[in-house]
C-alpha cells in the first residue's frame, strides 16, 4: 500500500535531451493510473524513474513520504511488468515466479505455497514445469503477472504489458488486469501508447507528450474536457476533427470562407485573435437532411464499415473530415452529404499546435463581465 | 547406369531439367564431402598408424598403409624412462603435465579476468572508456608474437621468470584475454538487459541478477570462448620454445627434441601429436552440442 508523489520529476539524457521535464503527480493509495503518450513522449522514462531504472535528474520521488531518489530499485518494494515479459529463460514457470520470494528470506515451504497460490489465481498452474519458451504470447504475460503478484508489492509498474498480445487477447488481459488490481488494492502505475487502454483501465488517465503531463484526469473528464489540442486529438478513436481557421463575428471560418460554421453562445463571445482550432468529434456528427446553423457540407470519399458504426471519410472544403454513424446508414461514394454538429460538443482551441489550450465557458464567462 | 539416370528414375515425375540439376548437385556435394573428409582424415590415419610403426618402416616406398607388426614402442620410449629426447632431457609424460598446467591455468584466468570485462563492454562502455579501451584491448592481439619476443626475454630472465610455467600462463594470457573480452562482450550483448532489470525488480541486488540470470544464460559462449583460448594455449610454439627450460617445457616443444643431425624420431613425434589430439578431440565431442550453441549465440536473438 502507498502513495506515490513525484515532485517536479526530470530526466535529462546526455546533459542535454530532456526527455521528462517537470513532472509533478501525486498517485493515492490504491489507485490505478495509465500514462498515455505516443512514443517519446517520456512515459517510460517516468515509469522507469519510479521503478529506480532510470537515475532522477532533478525533482523528488517519494514513496509514502520517504524520498526513494537514491534508493535501490530492489530496496523500493516496487513490481514491475516489462513489455517483453522478461521471463527468465532457464528457469520454468515455477521457478520465474519464486524468484522475487528468494530475495526476501521466505522459506522454501512457503515459498512453494506462494508460487502455487498465485499460479491458480491465474490459471497457469499447470504450466509449473513448462520453460518460457514452450509457453504462448498469453500464458507468459500470465507468469509475468504473476512473479509481479507474488510478494504483494506496495506498487505496480507495468510497462506496456499488453502491447506484445494480439488484439482479442489484449481486451481479455485488460479486463484481468484491471479485476486484479481492483481486488488488491495495489496502487498501480500503467505505461500505454493505446488511448483505449488508457480509457477502459484507469482511475485517472495522465496525457503525456515531448515530457510533459499536458492532462491528469479521470478518463471521462479528458475524453469530455480535453485541456488542449494534443489531448483532443490523442484520446478518443477515430480522433477528433480539426479545423484551422480564425473567428470573426462568433462565427468559425477556415479554408478562404469555405467553411463558416457559427459558434455556439457560450463560445461566440470569447475574444480570440489569430488562428484558433475548430474541433469535433467524429461521433458529434450526425447526417441532416438541409443545411442549418451548426452544419457543413462534404463529399463521402470512403465508407468503412465497423459493425457496431460506420465510419465515413469525407472531403470537407480539402480537409478531410471523419463521421461515425450507425451501421445502416446508406450512403455512396462521392455523395454530397450535410452534416450537423453537435453544439454541446463543438471545441475551440487557442491556437493552432498542440499546445493550443481548448477555450471553456469560463473564458467565455471572463470577457462577458 | 549413371548416377543421374537412377536419382531421375528415384525421382520418378518432374521436369528433366530440374532432376538433372538435382542430380549434379547431389553429386557436386558428394565430391565435395568427400573431398573435406580425405583432406580431414588422411593426415590423421597418418598420425596414428605412424604412430605405431616401427621407426624402419615409417619412410619406406611404397608406404605401408597399416603395419603388419604395430608397436607401441614410439609411446613407450616418449613416455618412458629411457626417454630418446637428446636435448631436453624430460620425457613426454613431464611435458604433458606443463602442456595441461599452463592451458588450464591460463585459460581460467583469463575467463575470471575477461568474463566480467566482456559484460562491462557490453552493458556499460562508457564508464570503461568505450570504443578506446576495448580496441586498445584488441590490438593487443593482433600484435605480432614475434616482435616482443627479444624484450621479453630479457625482462623475464632479470624477474626469474625465465623458463617457468607461470611465464607461459602470462604470455596466454595477453592472447587469451582480449579473446574472451571481445566474445564474451558479444555474447553478453545477445543477453537482454531488461533481463537483469526484472531480476533487480524482483528484489535482488545487481551482483544478483548477474549471478542468477545473466551468468547462466551466458554458459553456453563462456564455454566456448574457454574452449578457443584452450586450444590456443595448448598448442603454442613460439613462446613456449623461447620461454621454456626443462620441466616446464610444453609438449610442443618435444616436436624439435625429437629430431637430432644423426636420425629423426617420427614414430614418437607421431605419437607425441596422437596424445596431444586426444583431449582436443575428447573435449569437442562431450561438449558439442553446448559449443554449437555457443559460436551459434550470436547469431540468434534472446527471447
Amino acid at each position: 500500500m502507498a502513495e506515490i508523489e513525484l515532485d517536479g520529476v526530470t530526466k535529462v539524457y546526455d546533459d542535454s535531451i530532456e526527455a521528462v521535464q517537470d513532472v509533478s503527480l501525486t498517485i493515492a493509495d490504491g489507485e490505478f493510473i495509465v500514462l498515455v503518450g505516443p512514443s517519446g513522449s517520456g512515459k517510460s522514462t517516468t515509469l522507469r524513474m519510479i521503478a529506480g531504472l532510470e537515475d532522477i535528474t532533478e525533482g523528488e520521488l517519494r514513496i509514502d513520504g520517504d524520498v526513494m531518489n537514491d534508493v535501490q530499485p530492489q530496496d523500493r518494494n516496487i513490481a514491475m511488468v516489462f513489455q517483453s515479459f522478461a521471463l527468465y529463460p532457464h528457469r520454468n514457470v515455477r521457478e520465474n515466479i519464486a524468484f522475487p520470494l528468494q530475495a526476501q528470506n521466505v522459506d522454501s515451504e512457503e515459498i512453494d505455497a506462494l508460487v502455487t497460490e498465485t499460479m491458480e489465481m491465474l490459471g497457469i498452474d499447470e504450466l509449473a514445469d513448462r520453460k518460457p519458451a514452450e509457453l504462448s504470447g498469453g500464458q507468459q504475460q500470465r507468469v509475468a503477472l504473476g512473479r509481479a503478484l507474488v510478494r504483494d508489492p506496495a506498487v505496480f509498474l507495468l510497462d506496456e504489458p499488453l502491447a506484445n498480445l494480439d488484439a482479442k487477447l489484449r481486451k481479455k488481459m485488460r479486463a484481468e488486469v484491471v479485476r486484479l488490481q481492483q481486488n488488491l488494492g495495489t496502487t498501480t502505475i500503467h505505461v500505454t501508447h493505446n488511448q483505449e487502454e488508457a480509457m477502459t483501465m484507469s482511475d485517472r488517465v495522465a496525457v503525456m507528450h515531448e515530457g510533459k503531463i499536458h492532462q491528469l484526469a479521470p478518463p471521462k473528464e479528458a475524453y469530455l474536457n480535453p485541456v488542449n489540442r494534443f489531448v483532443a486529438g490523442f484520446l478518443g478513436s477515430p480522433s477528433m476533427n480539426f479545423f484551422e481557421g480564425v473567428v470573426v463575428d462568433g462565427t468559425f471560418e477556415a479554408g478562404g470562407g469555405d467553411i463558416a460554421i457559427a459558434l455556439p453562445d457560450r463560445l461566440s463571445e470569447v475574444h480570440l485573435d489569430g488562428e484558433v482550432t475548430f474541433g469535433i468529434r467524429p461521433e458529434d456528427v450526425a447526417i441532416a437532411e438541409s443545411p442549418g446553423r451548426y452544419s457543413i457540407s462534404g463529399t463521402v470519399q470512403v465508407s468503412e464499415l465497423l459493425g457496431d458504426s460506420k465510419i465515413l471519410h469525407l472531403d470537407v472544403a480539402g480537409s478531410e473530415f471523419l463521421a461515425k454513424t450507425a451501421p445502416d446508414v446508406a450512403v455512396a461514394d462521392a455523395e454530397s452529404l450535410t452534416l450537423r454538429l453537435d453544439p454541446e460538443k463543438i471545441h475551440l482551441f487557442d491556437g493552432t499546435d498542440d499546445d493550443a489550450e481548448r477555450v471553456t465557458v469560463e473564458d467565455a464567462t471572463a470577457v462577458r463581465s | 547406369m549413371s548416377v543421374a539416370q537412377s536419382l531421375k528414375r528415384s525421382l520418378g515425375a518432374g521436369e528433366e531439367g530440374m532432376t538433372v540439376h538435382v542430380a549434379l548437385r547431389v553429386i557436386g556435394l558428394t565430391a565435395f564431402v568427400s573431398f573435406v573428409l580425405f583432406w580431414t582424415l588422411v593426415p590423421l590415419y597418418w598420425t596414428v598408424v605412424t604412430s605405431v610403426k616401427p621407426l624402419g618402416q615409417v619412410m619406406t616406398y611404397p608406404p605401408v598403409l597399416f603395419p603388419a607388426h604395430p608397436t607401441l614402442d614410439g609411446y613407450l620410449k616418449l613416455f618412458g624412462q629411457n626417454s630418446s629426447m637428446q636435448f631436453s632431457g624430460v620425457d613426454g609424460f613431464q611435458a604433458f603435465i606443463s602442456s595441461i598446467f599452463v592451458s588450464v591455468a591460463s585459460t581460467a584466468i583469463a575467463l575470471v579476468l575477461g568474463v566480467p570485462a566482456g559484460y562491462a563492454y557490453a552493458r556499460n562502455p562508457g564508464k570503461i572508456g568505450g570504443r578506446n579501451t576495448a580496441f586498445w584491448i584488441l590490438s593487443i592481439r593482433m600484435f605480432p608474437p614475434i616482435a616482443p619476443i627479444l624484450p621479453l626475454f630479457f625482462i623475464f630472465q632479470k624477474v626469474g621468470l625465465m623458463g617457468t610455467r607461470v611465464a607461459l600462463v602470462l604470455l596466454y594470457l595477453t592472447f587469451n584475454v582480449p579473446l574472451v573480452v571481445w566474445l564474451m562482450r558479444s555474447f553478453f550483448r545477445d543477453i537482454p538487459e531488461t533481463l537483469e532489470e526484472a531480476a533487480m525488480m524482483d528484489g535482488h541486488s545487481r551482483f544478483k541478477a548477474f549471478y542468477e540470470v545473466t551468468l547462466p544464460l551466458a554458459l553456453p559462449g563462456i564455454v566456448a570462448t574457454g574452449l578457443l583460448a584452450w586450444v590456443f594455449a595448448w598448442n603454442e610454439f613460439q613462446f613456449a620454445l623461447v620461454f621454456t627450460r626443462g620441466a616446464s617445457q610444453t609438449y610442443p616443444v618435444m616436436f624439435p627434441a625429437l629430431e637430432s643431425a644423426a636420425e629423426t624420431l617420427w614414430n614418437q613425434m607421431a605419437a607425441l601429436a596422437t596424445v596431444a589430439m586426444i583431449p582436443v578431440i575428447l573435449i569437442s565431442v562431450f561438449m558439442q552440442k553446448r559449443l554449437v550453441r555457443g559460436l551459434t549465440l550470436g547469431a540468434v536473438k534472446g527471447q
